[in-house]
């Protein structure tokens, strides 16, 4: 197979050669208040309804014969551009696009290039006001609890920001914010997610039909891309809600050539507390929680050719306690710390090569660090005592990748590149340190797991090809290479996606995906712990690898203002790896004794996604029918058992109505078929290795008996959540009041089942016990109110 | 908006919020009792036994009580060989503890079936076959150093077929110590970093010396030398449970290996019960409960079965 993707790239390449008398019409379009480029818009050559889109920055690209040609800029929500040009040879032209006065009025979901017409499948792309009118726990509004609402994508628990698409793991989503990993991306313990919806431009999500430029997970790429900053004035937007606050300013710093960005948000509960806090212990002590991040981006025109970005996000949770308590002659200190974060950084370099050819350089850098530290410390008169203890664990990135998109004309997009990077792998480590009256007791650090050092790097080509007016296919080639402790994995990963053109408003896709992944998530739980640690493959862990089909059919409807798909996916996995049976992530042995490889896993479902992107009432519809599984020859007896998070049924619907300029409300809707817990189906008494039966303090030894790994489905989860926005314009600007409630009609949903002995007293001061199983749920209906200003 | 909507949203919150608990009691299907089989079958003199009991319901607070009145047979080849008699457990000290006992002597290489039934219950059935025990070929020890002693011993593993293990070593004194029979064995500790026995030790009979279970994986069909090396500081037998008493080497007599050949129904049932002691079961932080292996149809328990070589040498 992959011979016949290499012949039929070099059928590519050479056909290439034969263009003559043809010129070049090219440029970068961009948002006319903003200065931003649009992504996905439209580009087509009117006579022959022939075209193409802009890429994530904006470019563009088109080779037409020579002569009179009208050029058509059209994106969903902007006012259409017409273009008349004589093309006598090759040209620039840059394109600024306003926002159409007449859907200003209604709400218009702005967005690329129709489902209908994409080459892809399987990709989402959310557009972040969409995101924003999504009513949200406590009013923080949250990327990936939207994300969640997607067919195939379902959520790892109540509240939880964890997504896992199509049957894959948590670890099988690549989070990239502005191009760099992000491998932690939630914060309080996966209740929000890192990402701050105010400096957020784009968010598009692609579960299967990967194109070859995508690689290193099994199930999801999410891209998050920054806003770049506004090149033509300041502005600026922020909120105060029940947990936190937030604050974005943008604008020139050099009109239309210079811009930067800055956001960030803030919880606030542990300042609030302090005062109770320290009344309440006299002053000794204080402590608390909160999380912050940190988002700002520089951009820089040099020329029309030459643009530079460099972006950075820094994010953090912190717990802490601090104790101080003074008597005659004696000082006791205490302090105690919990940290865990993300830094990420990007420096981007776009340059047009020539009106075909475009490209894109990046640095990145990411590290996520988890770092819990105490204490102890006691003055004393004749000397003092003093223990320290810190335990880390986590990765850093060092990276760099050179992308380009060439585009010799209409029928061709090539697309090829280059990445390396360097991880480092802190599996768990440990320093100690204790003093006595006069001396050092111990001074160790301790390396449950070794650090590891690891090169990945990969390289790409892939060609949108349109062969006739209703076929266009994407052949891709994806070259991996992981080396690793003096091992080194290697594969070729072919990609291939096309779509058919039924007609303007139907159109049939399908696609094949081969993926690899070299790092992995060790996990206890769906919660997205901080304690959650990244491990590379080596020679003992072999690459997780799977295979993807996808096929589906979509149509447009009532002029655009309806997109309605419906998608089948069949994905294979192998070499996966989970916890062996009985094992914990914290604990004193190497993480690959812990590990269960050489994992199977299969997903199959059918998705329904009904969107409408335009009116009054916008938002969309999504069904999943599913089912995943997954084998390991020491999990489970060896057999086959439900995922996890294999659900049968998963309903979302989303919904936005705006009465007016001043009042708008959000409407949720889900409902998911019960997760699958491993539940106790009887006891029985147990014997032991001499063959008797075991017995201690007069009672037989047990074992409980659970049929299979999840076994049970608990109740089914379902939940609404609303939400109001009334906004009023002021001289400064516009101010917007939110009132929401999470879990409006307080549905107990599920979160975890366990069993408790209860004893019920009698009149006569006996008792009789029973055992009852308990049913947790953790939210309750939760209102929520937060206070939004913009200028 | 008008005013009656606002009215109307505010009045669904608060009927919403009328029970705020979020800790509900749970209805479960209730658990039909089944019979609970547990034997494991030995060839040649060795007793074997069989428990028979009754599973009980996860919430259940009742004990299990030996079920005395069920018919338990063993056959051959479908041919009933034995119609097993109920008695007090002649292995157990404790005088309540009673099973269903075998008279017949069983052989290696043979499989056989169990049927146990009861008016209440659905009749239970299981098969097994009895491995054939593979023969230690040598027993070497070395010089003793520091309460420590080496002990290599080598068997010639059966090729193309998955064996499974349990290894014991044990020890004899010269005199009669604590009022015991001299001739009595009694378990030993050892270490070893053999591969094949990392993370088998199992959970909670250290008490009578160590006990490794594994399999050829590793080593199948290879003339596998095994190097162990014996720590004379403590056995703590059952009736001297909860104190540590040391070995004088002088006074042991000789030591023994002692190989059981165990069939793949035991080794995957004690592997899985070791795992689910290990694994603490926490709903939420904890690592998942582990499926315990049962080969028993229409009831629950294990018939699993072994057989053993022994090895003994003279310390002097």
């Amino acid at each position: 197979m992959k011979k016949y993707f290499l012949l039929s790239l070099a059928f590519v390449v050479l056909s290439l050669q034969a263009q003559s008398q043809k010129h070049t019409i090219s440029g970068f379009v961009q948002d006319a208040a903003s200065g931003e480029q649009l992504l996905g818009v439209n580009v087509i050559w009117k006579d022959k309804m022939q075209g193409t889109t802009t890429n994530t920055y904006g470019f563009y690209s088109m080779t037409l014969p020579e002569g009179e040609a009208e050029i058509v800029f059209s994106y969903i929500g902007f006012d259409k551009v017409v273009k008349k040009i004589n093309l006598q040879e090759d040209v620039q032209i840059d394109i600024e696009l306003s926002m159409s006065s007449a859907e200003i009025a209604e709400v218009t979901v702005v967005g690329e290039e129709t489902v209908v017409d994409r080459t892809q499948t399987s990709v989402v792309e959310v557009p972040v006001q969409q995101i924003k009118n999504i009513p949200a726990l406590l009013g923080e509004v949250d990327v990936l609890k939207a994300i969640q609402l997607l067919p195939g994508v379902q959520s790892g628990g109540e509240g939880s920001s964890g997504f896992y698409v199509r049957g894959g793991g948590p670890d099988q989503n690549l989070i990239l914010l502005d191009g760099v990993p992000v491998y932690n991306a939630s914060h309080l313990f996966g209740f929000f997610s890192v990402f701050n919806a105010d400096a957020i431009k784009n968010v598009r999500l692609t579960k299967g039909g990967f194109p070859a430029r995508y690689g290193g997970r099994l199930s999801s790429v999410l891209e998050i891309d920054m806003k770049e900053g506004n090149m033509k004035k300041i502005e600026g937007e922020g909120s105060v809600g029940i947990v936190a606050s937030k604050l974005t300013l943008q604008g020139p710093i050099i009109k239309d050539k210079t811009a930067f960005i800055i956001s960030g948000r803030r919880t606030y509960i542990d300042l609030l507390a302090q005062p109770f806090i320290k009344s309440a212990t006299d002053g000794n002590s204080t402590g608390g929680y909160f999380f912050y991040d940190l988002n700002a981006k520089l951009n820089h025109k040099f020329s029309e050719k030459d643009r530079l970005y460099l972006s950075a996000y820094s994010g953090i949770d912190r717990f802490y306690v601090r104790d101080k308590e003074t008597n005659e002659g004696y000082t006791s200190e205490s302090d105690m710390g919990l940290n865990w974060g993300n830094i990420t950084s990007a420096l981007r370099w776009n340059h047009l090569f020539s009106n075909k050819l475009f490209s894109n350089t990046t640095l990145t850098y990411s590290r996520y660090l988890f770092d819990t530290a105490f204490e102890f410390k006691d003055e004393l008169p004749d000397g003092k005592d003093e223990i320290r203890f810190r335990y880390f664990s986590g990765i850093e990135d060092y990276g760099a990748k050179i992308d380009f998109d060439y585009l010799p004309n209409p029928n061709h997009y090539v697309r090829f590149g280059l990445n390396h990077t360097y991880h480092t792998f802190s599996p768990g480590s440990m320093d100690i340190y204790i003093y006595e009256i006069d001396s050092v007791l111990t001074d160790s650090s301790f390396n449950f797991s070794e650090k590891l050092y690891a090169h990945e790097s990969f390289l790409y080509i892939e060609d949108e090809i349109k062969v006739n007016d209703r076929l266009k296919i994407n052949l891709g080639l994806h070259a991996g290479g992981f080396y690793v402790k003096e091992k080194f994995y290697q594969s070729l990963q072919p990609r291939f996606s096309s779509r058919y053109l039924i007609n303007k408003d139907w159109s049939l896709k399908v696609s094949y995906a081969d993926m690899k992944q070299n790092i992995h998530l060790l996990s206890n739980t769906s919660a997205g712990m901080p304690t959650d640690i990244w491990v590379p493959s080596t020679d003992s862990v072999p690459s997780q690898h799977s295979r993807q089909i996808a096929a589906t059919l979509n149509h447009n409807f009532k002029k655009g203002a309806y997109e309605i798909s419906l998608e089948g996916y069949y994905k294979t996995m192998d070499k996966l790896i989970t916890l062996k049976e009985g094992s914990q992530i914290i604990g004193f042995e190497d993480w690959q004794t812990k590990v269960e490889t050489e994992g199977e896993g299969k997903s199959y479902g059918v998705e329904l996604f009904l969107q409408k992107k335009r009116g009054k009432t916008t938002g969309w519809i999504g069904y999943t029918w599913s089912w995943s599984w997954r084998k390991f020859q020491n999990v489970n007896l060896g057999e086959w058992y439900p995922y996890k998070y294999d659900r049968r049924h998963d309903f979302s619907l989303v919904l936005s109505h705006k009465f007016n300029e001043k009042v708008d409300i959000g409407l949720t809707w889900v409902y998911g078929t019960g997760s699958n817990i491993t539940m106790m189906d009887a006891r029985y008494p147990e014997i032991d290795f001499n063959g008797n039966i075991g017995v201690s303090a007069d009672k037989f030894n047990e074992i409980q008996y659970y049929s299979n790994r999840n076994n049970y489905r608990m109740a089914s989860y379902h939940r609404l959540d609303i939400g109001a926005n009334f906004h009023k314009k002021k001289r400064w600007g516009e101010r917007t009041w939110s009132i929401g409630a999470y879990n409006a009609y307080n549905r107990k949903n599920p979160y975890y089942i366990y069993f408790e002995d209860q004893n019920t007293y009698n009149s006569d001061g006996t008792y009789t016990s029973e055992s009852v199983a308990k049913q947790v749920s953790l939210f309750p209906v939760i209102p929520s109110i937060s206070y939004h200003f913009k200028f | 908006m008008k005013k009656t909507h606002y009215i109307i949203v505010l009045a669904f919150i608060l009927n919403s919020c009328d029970n705020m608990s979020l800790t509900v009691d749970l209805d479960l299907p209730p658990h039909d009792s089944q019979l609970v089989v547990n034997a494991v079958l030995q060839a040649g003199d060795d007793l074997s036994k069989v428990y028979v009991s009754h599973s009980l319901d996860p919430v259940s607070l009742n004990q299990y009580t030996q079920i005395d009145d069920a018919s338990v047979v063993l056959k051959e080849n479908n041919t009933i060989i034995d119609d097993l008699t109920y008695q007090q457990d002649p292995s157990s000290g404790a005088e309540n503890i009673f099973c269903y006992v075998t008279e017949v002597l069983l052989e290696e290489n043979k499989s056989y079936q169990i049927e146990v039934s009861h008016a209440s219950y659905p009749t239970a059935t299981a098969q097994e076959k009895i491995p054939t025990p593979v023969n230690i070929q040598s027993v070497e020890l070395g010089a003793l150093s520091s309460y420590q002693q080496a002990c290599n011993f080598t068997i010639n593993d059966p090729a193309g077929i998955d064996n499974y293990y349990l290894l014991r070593l044990k020890f004899k004194e010269k005199e009669m110590i604590w009022g015991e029979d001299p001739a009595k064995w009694y378990g030993l500790n050892y270490k070893s970093n053999e591969p094949s026995f990392e993370g088998n030790d199992p959970f909670d009979e250290g008490t009578q010396g160590r006990k490794v279970l594994f399999n050829d994986q590793l080593f199948d069909g290879t003339n596998k030398t095994f190097s162990l090396n014996i720590v004379y500081d403590f056995f703590n037998d059952f009736e001297f449970e909860e104190e540590i008493f040391y070995v004088e080497y002088e006074e042991i007599d000789s030591i023994k290996v002692v190989l059981y050949s165990v069939s793949e129904a035991y080794y995957n049932y004690h592997q899985s019960r070791r795992l689910q002691n290990q694994s603490d079961g926490s709903a939420i932080l904890g690592a998942e409960p582990v499926v315990v292996y049962n080969n028993i149809q229409n009831g629950f328990g294990i018939f699993a079965s072994k057989s053993k070589d022994e090895f003994s040498v003279a310390t002097e």
